[in-house]
């Protein structure tokens, strides 16, 4: 009886073989491409801003095409390289040993053109070098983006799909399994609880909801950044360009003050490429490499970038005297060498004074002008008469303005200053808070995934589906 | 003693369908590795003043140009083309049609990052035109090319008498 049931089911087997030929012809491919876009979708929800930088100041078809994209490379690309060497390695051998090979060609493999992308991502050093000599910023030196991706997080998620492709390419259900009916579906690595029902089925859907809802807190946290960001953006700085670099340089200016120093610089000289005569473009370019409004001579390689571009804004023909004034403040502060920092940074502030004075209703020259003095180095005076004045004008403006994106921490940073003396800026990023939420969101969803594949996957496994 | 287990597996190893898969990939990656190595020849000979960096300049066109687009087109050639037989006109389209417009997209997002003020890292300011030309005429042409390759007779004794592709 028993030999006619496995003779019986040998030949089932074989009847099945051009399925089994369609099943597994696709479906190493398709895992480890699906797994791979699993693992791109994960980095484009948890590093949403440092990924979608490039596609920025361009339309939202755009945006969405550029995401398609960096999921394609980042998703399909891998996955297709990983189901390459999965598959040439599982043709030569399906012992382990292949199994080992080939998850580590897929790692290399998937190494190499998730590292090349990321360093795209987050290296301007590094684009510079690979791809063009004619970068704008070519005067200025070059540094690492202020941008927050971490590369051995980002990597996490394919090197996960690697080994789950691995793993299903390799696996093999034992013999009972491959020819069994009905009566052993679940082979001999059933999970089954003590009723002797198997929790498997449970597992798969309970791991599917992890995932939906890990995906779905990821999607609303970029929602609620995205409101963030919107809500920062309160600020009032007019200036003399033309209408759609005065939306750009209020946008700028907030990233200023939200202490997102790449950014603003990256924003400012857009509007400098897109309008060469405005000359308080070039003002915003030379504070953003004066980083935070904190006293300490600032490395001469940003010294040098201000510099240069203040000279081009005193030729640039667009500007009002208000904003000649702002140049020429910030002019006294970078002075022409790196000497004397101390007496440029009086000077700074002397020259904020007057300006401030002289535009009373401007709230961002009161503003800066209490940076001014944030940034004039600590004197002995314990009365801390600088300071004071700069917390007072600081919370006349925040009276003004509560929804200003800067005022907030560089109050805490003039009164924290005021008790300790320690010259150092809060940074009150609230994207750190959201970025620890991203990572835990990240984790739970990979964490899905693989229950739902392991779980699955003796149901799945091409021999069992042949 | 083999088991009927282990037959199905010696099937699996000469599967043709296996090998489409493979090979599809493997033609646009070569197809897309010649094509930025060609992109970057030219590149040196005519703009040799944009190239401080070879190193960079190589990783770039060679590994993430070449290789990472190369096995993206091939795979999204391979997963729209598999409904149909190898080798029939519908798949000899498609392939073409999905290979073409991928690389297409490809060189489209590439120009449009680069066009944006304060980016130019290709040199989309300095030549748009020649940019997007040779972007979309080598996109056609390897569209074609890669779907020639593997869906005529001619095409297939080509590949056969290339190892890697064999």
């Amino acid at each position: 009886m028993a030999a006619q049931h496995q003779d019986g089911c040998e030949r089932a087997q074989q009847d099945s073989v051009p399925a089994l030929i369609v099943v597994v012809s696709a479906a190493i491919l398709r895992v480890s491409i699906a797994l791979g876009v699993y693992a791109a979708l994960i980095n484009l929800l948890v590093w949403y801003q440092p990924i979608m930088e490039m596609a920025y100041g361009h339309t939202p078809a755009f945006k969405v095409t550029y995401a398609v994209w960096f999921v394609v490379v980042w998703g399909v690309a891998t996955g297709a390289l990983t189901g390459l060497a999965i598959a040439s390695m599982r043709r030569r051998s399906p012992g382990r040993l292949s199994a080992a090979v080939a998850f580590v060609a897929g790692l290399f493999l998937t190494s190499a053109v998730c590292l090349v992308l990321h360093r795209g991502i987050v290296d301007e050093k590094f684009m510079h070098d690979a791809v063009s000599g004619m970068h704008p910023y070519a005067v200025y030196s070059y540094s690492a983006m202020y941008m927050n991706m971490n590369a051995i997080g980002a990597l996490t998620p394919n090197f996960i799909a690697v080994a789950l492709s691995v793993i299903y390419a390799f696996y093999t259900p034992p013999s009972s399994l491959a020819l069994s009916t009905s009566d052993n579906r679940g082979g001999s690595l059933r999970l089954s609880s003590s009723a002797g029902k198997s929790i498997r089925p449970h597992l798969t859907l309970a791991s599917l909801i992890v995932v939906a809802i890990s995906l779905s807190g990821l999607v609303a946290v970029i929602i609620w950044e995205w409101r963030q960001q919107e809500a920062l953006g309160e600020l009032h700085f007019p200036i003399s360009c033309s209408a759609d670099s005065r939306r750009l340089f209020e946008f700028a200016t907030s990233r200023l003050h939200s202490l997102n120093f790449k950014e603003a610089e990256r924003a400012y000289s857009t509007i400098a490429q897109a309008e060469p005569d405005c000359a308080i473009a070039y003002w915003g370019i030379a504070m953003s490499r004066l980083g935070r409004p904190v006293p300490g001579l600032r490395a001469s390689d940003d010294l040098d970038a201000g510099r240069a571009a203040l000279r081009t804004a005193a030729h640039a023909a667009t500007a009002d005297p208000r904003e000649r004034a702002y140049i020429g403040a910030l002019t006294a502060l970078f002075g022409e060498d790196d000497a004397h920092w101390a007496n440029h940074t009086v000077a700074y502030e002397k020259a904020m004074a007057a300006l401030a004075a002289r535009y009373p209703d401007d709230t961002e020259a009161a503003i800066f002008y209490a940076l001014a003095l944030n940034i004039e180095e600590p004197s002995s005076d314990k009365s801390f008469e600088k300071e004071t004045k700069a917390a007072e004008l600081l919370l006349v403006a925040l009276s003004e303005q509560p929804r200003h994106p800067g005022l907030a921490h560089y109050l805490t940073y003039c009164l924290h200053h005021q008790t300790t003396g320690i010259a150092d800026s809060p940074s009150l990023s609230p994207y750190r808070t959201v970025s620890a939420v991203q990572y835990g969101l990240a984790a739970l969803a990979l964490i899905g995934i693989s229950a739902f594949f392991l779980a699955g996957l003796p149901r799945w496994s091409w021999v069992h589906r042949a | 003693m083999s088991t009927a287990a282990d037959h199905a597996y010696d099937l699996y190893v000469d599967s043709p369908e296996e090998r489409r898969a493979a090979r599809t990939i493997k033609v646009f990656i070569i197809l897309g590795w010649l094509s930025e190595t060609t992109f970057l020849f030219f590149g040196m000979i005519w703009f040799p003043e944009l190239h401080p960096s070879w190193i960079g300049r190589l990783i770039w066109t060679q590994i993430l140009c070449g290789i990472g687009m190369g096995a993206a087109v091939g795979a999204l050639a391979y997963l729209s083309a598999s409904g149909f037989r190898q080798g029939s006109r519908a798949a000899l389209i498609i392939t073409a049609i999905m290979g073409a417009a991928a690389l297409a997209v490809c060189n489209s997002v590439c120009f449009f990052v680069d066009s944006r003020p304060g980016v130019d890292y290709w040199g989309t300011h300095e030549n748009p035109a020649l940019f997007l030309t040779k972007g979309y005429a080598v996109s056609i042409l390897g569209g074609i090319v890669g779907s020639w390759l593997l869906n005529t007779k001619t095409g297939v004794s080509v590949l056969n008498k290339i190892p890697f592709l064999r």
